[in-house]
């Protein structure tokens, strides 16, 4: 397992760089002269557009620029937008949101996923049914409509939450969780269901029972336990998506985070925002993925590594 | 991917048992098939999908009910009105009849559902068993490169994708949706593969000099194939409402194409004022995710033989 | 390890996650900001919707930050609620030739750190912006002024940073001269969006720090810093402003990236009214009336969109062809049905609201008329093949644009007409300055003067003369030139109006609509009063 762990750690850094290099060029790549559209509707001069460019390293080629890049960041030194911004600054005041926001939408994910899912599992067809059918239409709305319908019928209509923004603490990210968590709640609940079912006809199950143990118990004790393995890996490598950033829910939630900032400058082109950003995702995604093999190995002894 | 816009249910599924031979294989496939047949939930859902799909390749069939069906015939004047007599669903906000548009519209929605859940599957399986049977070299590299699509910033890549094709689509949207799809489905292939792949049999046939090529076609696959199976199929769902979600960020289909995605786009704007826009071609979409779906689930619970 | 005792770690562990869950986010609630700024009788303080600017310093942002810089500073000049100019801070600002102007200030004023304001101030800024390496996006406008190409140089570094056309006279005068006469002058520097602002010293010293402050010489102050771009900006009351007092004491400009949620949050009452450059969704303008009753203030600023023709293209060059597709767009029924009846159809390329009044240049070519329309498209031998509608995607452009691309289709018989959308304004820009694929969707926004549209995108050469495809007229130029020279502003008018016939004449372009600035507002504020550049900041009032 060390061995292991050492190998796929060493294939990180390769894939760190490989892919922040991708990254960086597909920006490069994009058409377009984002200086000329920093100005918007004042014009700019010549010589301000040469300037910016000259700051930028713009008229480098491509390799001239990556390097500097990567000098920078080795240095600690993520850069700044056109607009002079330090992109570690605007990365560190948007990431706490991202993340409360996505911590709240796994606590629902979890807790509503195991609940539904166990209940389905436990209580008969019908109720089985009902859930499925249930979960299934949230999923089979777009993330957007579920978004705006929520947010003014339960935020403006009813007025129990707040409708946008992150003033009001953590009330401010419930209803955004609630609605981002659907799809892998619904997941969750299947997963859930799934094992759960496989688990109450297992020889051991019938062992509790005939040991007198009430149903509560077998199922508390024993059943959950073994049922949650899927459930909880699907949530770990759900929490890597989760970091990337919801892009429609912060938009429409007005919650300034990293994934309405990659939006943007993704759009104006903004090279240092987008690899930084990006970079710090892929980190995120390779480590979160590393550990789900190893837990996977260390739960399912059928999976070897060699 | 961020908001969930492919569900995912990625590595760990209920292992299907493997078979040993071929009488016991059709006998399951015969079984499952009986228990579905007396499935009320099965035989409804597989009707629905029925009719989406000939929806889908017959709108005429359909959109001509009511009034005159051509989902193109616009008057501007009565922009946004509700139901009237022709047109059951009402106008939307071109002055267009939207039965005739929620009609064609599942054309392009179900096309691109499909195509991306052909293009994922296809490359998961190939990448996957690669990966899972040969492991070494191999499965690092590929599962490097499952990484590294994993975590692309979806928006970027799909701008690049978009922007260096000239035209939009079904085709392109569907392309950009599976490269950013596939991953997930291949992981699964690989670890099913894994599981299988050191069983009595599969050891017995190398024994007795089976080539590589005949172990997987004829031993792995067929055993390890199945979650890939269903999970396709409840992925089908999830990619339509995703090209919907593309269109929103403004990098889908777009007019004159028809699609649900492009309804719901322009109808969660004034959804408080003009409901029929967003109910109707909700609705359809959601009844279309709800049966492929169920149908997934029924032909897994179906196929499993720890559920028996 | 047992599979019990590692299923048991499992379980334990996500105990442990789900406690530390609820322990960060009840720690996340204890460091956040307390509940936002509620409607309160008590207090006069107001919210303002806004986009994020990227800096507040007038002059060195893009335009999200005109609110802002209309609260911390206060013009030489604006504009009143009649589109009238009136003086702020100027006292006077005389000319005898309309080359050289005269501009006193009004003695007494302070900044908000009670340094003095004087003419040298207002030369220091100036140059600042003036300077190309500090890259101030009010630049360009300066460009009038002599000695602005030292600063400005084509190649290399500037060699000095000081303008040679402005001079201080004495503490409370500077003389500005221009390159050539300017009728137009003083409209130019009118407003909040401009670069004739004071900066204190503290300015100069560190730029990058006093914009998260700016210390300006307007009715309101800072009220703490603007650490972060998408953190709101709070501005209260100066107490020692000369000029007209606000009738609140505090503001607070919240910032928002997307205007459907700036709508809904104006339906739920968390933010009093949407600011100057936080326009309202356009696919929200049909149900603004019925959402928000008489709530609403629907007043013209300087606007135009149009369609614009790749005029090199040969299927295009012909002006019957682009006055036969002007002709098949009905304006009434898209303004009213698609826009509530909010924005109005346009007449020409001058916008309502421009001084001197926006004549109907354009005539029958923007009546919808599609008998006549399909005529001329015959006589002008036809179409054949596709129509690619361009566009840019995500700014609320489908709606009219598929009514104008069903309208073509339906009434000019032509069978393939698609909308194509550049997915990013950067990319849109690019493919308009190679040559555009077919007629493109876009438009200006400018400043009350008719010399801003008429320099800014239809002579040779100007910045945006890329989106009426590249046209060019000599004629036009020389009439702008006469206007400059002008004596009285009748007859600049006009020749300016003569100059904007002559466009019209040539038909580069289909002007299709002219925007209101529309504002939504909560019931506990007295109707909000704007002018044609904008919310009038000092006039708002509680009830």
């Amino acid at each position: 397992m060390g061995r292991y762990t050492v190998r796929r750690l060493i294939q990180m850094v390769f894939v760190f760089f490989g892919v922040t290099l991708i990254i960086y060029a597909a920006v490069w790549a994009l058409p377009g002269d984002p200086i000329r559209a920093l100005s918007g509707n004042r014009p700019m001069s010549e010589s301000t557009i040469n300037s910016l460019r000259e700051q930028f390293h713009l008229n480098d080629p491509f390799y001239m620029q990556y390097l500097t890049y990567i000098g920078n960041l080795l240095r600690g030194d993520l850069g700044t937008d056109f607009s002079g911004r330090s992109v570690a600054q605007q990365m560190g005041s948007r990431w706490p949101v991202t993340i409360n926001l996505a911590l709240m939408a796994l606590l629902f994910e979890a807790v509503f996923g195991i609940a539904l899912g166990t209940i389905a599992a436990v209580r008969g067809k019908v109720t089985d049914y009902v859930i499925l059918f249930f979960s299934i239409s949230i999923i089979s709305l777009p993330v957007f409509v579920l978004a705006y319908m929520g947010q003014i019928l339960l935020g403006v209509k009813a007025g129990i939450f707040p409708v946008s923004g992150i003033n009001e603490g953590w009330l401010s990210y419930i209803l955004p969780g609630f609605i981002l968590a659907t799809t892998g709640m619904a997941s969750v609940a299947r997963l859930v269901r799934s094992s759960v079912l496989e688990n109450l006809k297992a020889d051991y199950t019938r062992t509790a029972h005939a040991k007198g143990l009430s149903n509560f118990r077998v199922l508390t004790r024993h059943v959950l336990r073994n049922s949650l393995i899927p459930a909880v890996t699907f949530l770990a490598i759900d929490l890597g998506y989760l970091m990337g950033g919801a892009i429609v829910i912060e938009g429409v939630f007005n919650l300034p985070g990293i994934g309405q900032l990659l939006f943007r400058s993704t759009a104006a082109q903004e090279g240092a925002v987008v690899v930084g950003v990006a970079s710090l995702l892929v980190l995120i995604f390779l480590l979160t993925n590393l550990l789900v093999d190893l837990l996977y190995g260390v739960l399912d002894p059928r999976i070897g590594y060699e | 991917m961020s908001d969930h816009v492919l569900s995912d249910n990625p590595t760990i599924v209920p292992v299907v048992e493997p078979m040993n031979d071929l009488t016991t294989q059709s006998s399951l496939a015969r079984d499952a098939w009986n228990d579905m047949r007396r499935n009320p939930v099965f035989l409804l859902s597989a009707s629905v999908v029925l009719l989406m799909l000939v929806m889908a390749v017959w709108p005429g069939l359909f959109a001509g009910w009511f009034g005159s069906g051509d989902p193109r015939q616009c008057d501007l004047a009565v922009s946004n009105n509700g139901p009237a007599p022709g047109h059951p669903f009402g106008f939307d906000t071109q002055g267009c009849d939207v039965y005739a548009n929620v009609i064609h519209g599942a054309s392009a929605s179900i096309s691109v559902g499909l195509l991306v859940t052909l293009f994922c599957f296809v490359l998961a399986v190939v990448l996957g068993s690669i990966s899972g049977f040969f492991g070494g070299w191999y499965d690092a590299v590929i599962s490097r490169i499952s990484d590294v699509f994993f975590g692309f910033p979806f928006l970027l890549g799909a701008l690049i994708l978009l922007t260096s094709f000239s035209e939009r689509s079904i085709w392109t949207v569907s392309f950009v949706l599976a490269l950013l799809g596939w991953p997930t489905l291949a992981r699964l292939m690989r670890s099913t593969v894994k599981s299988v792949i050191d069983v009595d049999y599969v050891l017995a046939a190398r024994g007795l000099g089976a080539s590589n090529w005949r172990i997987i076609t004829r031993h792995i696959l067929p055993n390890a194939v199945t979650p890939v199976i269903v999970l396709s199929t409840l992925n089908i769902g999830a990619f339509i409402v995703a090209e919907a979600t593309l269109t929103f960020l403004g990098v889908g289909l777009q007019y004159p194409a028809i699609s649900w995605g492009l309804q719901l786009s322009a109808a969660q704007s004034s959804f408080t004022v003009s409901p029929h826009l967003l109910i109707f071609p909700s609705l359809f979409l959601g009844v279309t995710v709800v049966s492929f779906v169920l149908l997934g689930d029924v032909v897994r619970d179906a196929f499993d033989p720890k559920l028996r | 390890m047992s599979e019990e005792s590692s299923r048991i770690s499992i379980r334990n562990r996500v105990f442990a996650a789900i406690a530390l869950t609820a322990t960060v986010l009840a720690s996340t609630a204890c460091n956040s900001s307390g509940p936002g700024d509620k409607a309160s009788a008590s207090g006069g303080s107001i919210s303002i919707a806004e986009f994020e600017p990227d800096h507040l310093t007038p002059g060195w942002g893009n335009t999200f930050q005109t609110d802002q810089a209309a609260a911390l500073f206060a013009p030489l000049a604006q504009f009143d609620a009649n589109n009238e100019v009136e003086l702020v801070q100027a006292e006077s600002i005389t000319t005898s030739d309309n080359r050289v102007w005269t501009v006193k200030i009004k003695p007494g004023w302070t900044f908000h750190n009670g340094e003095e304001v004087t003419a040298q101030s207002y030369v220091d800024g100036i140059n600042t912006a003036a300077y190309g390496p500090n890259a101030w996006s009010s630049n360009y406008s300066l460009a009038i002024i002599e000695g602005y190409d030292a600063l400005n140089p084509t190649t290399g570094d500037p060699t000095t940073k000081v303008l040679s056309g402005l001079k201080v006279v004495d503490p409370q005068t500077f003389e500005v001269t221009l390159k050539s006469p300017n009728s137009q002058f003083l409209v130019g520097i009118a407003g909040p969006v401009t670069a004739w602002f004071p900066l204190p010293k503290a300015a100069l010293d560190d730029l990058a720090a006093y914009d998260k402050a700016p210390i300006g010489n307007g009715p309101f102050q800072m009220d703490g810093k603007w650490e972060n771009p998408t953190d709101s900006v709070k501005v209260k009351a100066y107490e020692a402003y000369k000029g007209t007092k606000p009738k609140v004491s505090k503001i607070e400009f919240k910032i928002y990236t997307s205007a459907d949620t700036v709508y809904t949050d104006l339906l739920a009452g968390s933010v009093d009214l949407n600011g100057t450059y936080a326009r309202l969704p356009s696919t929200k303008l049909a149900q603004v009336r019925s959402d928000f009753s008489e709530r609403v203030v629907a007043n013209p600023i300087i606007y135009t969109q149009w369609l614009g023709f790749p005029l090199g293209d040969k299927r295009y060059s012909d002006i019957r062809v682009r006055q036969a597709i002007s002709m098949a767009i009905d304006r009434e029924t898209i303004t009213s049905k698609i826009f509530g009846g909010l924005y109005t159809p346009a007449t020409g390329v001058l916008a309502p609201g421009t001084i001197g009044g926006s004549p109907d240049e354009c005539g029958e070519y923007c009546k919808f008329d599609p008998a006549k329309a399909k005529a001329l498209l015959a006589v002008a031998g036809g179409w054949s093949g596709p129509m690619e509608l361009q566009y840019i995607a995500g700014q609320g452009s489908e709606p009219y644009l598929q009514a104008i691309a069903n309208s073509i289709r339906q009434n000019l018989g032509i069978a393939d007409v698609q909308l194509v959308a550049s997915p990013t304004a950067t990319e849109y820009l690019s493919a308009l300055t190679a040559g555009a694929k077919g007629p493109f969707a876009t438009g200006y926004a400018g400043y009350p003067s008719p010399s801003d549209i008429l320099t800014g995108a239809f002579q040779k050469g100007s910045p945006y003369n890329p989106r009426t495809g590249f046209y060019s007229s000599p004629t036009m130029d020389s009439l702008v030139d006469q206007a400059y020279h002008a004596t009285t502003s009748e007859e600049a008018t006009g020749l300016f109006h003569a100059a904007e016939a002559q466009i019209m004449k040539d038909f580069p372009v289909a002007p299709v609509y002219n925007i209101n600035q529309i504002i939504a507002y909560n019931d506990r504020l007295e109707t909000p009063k704007a002018n044609v550049l904008g919310l009038m900041l000092d006039q708002i009032t509680l009830k």
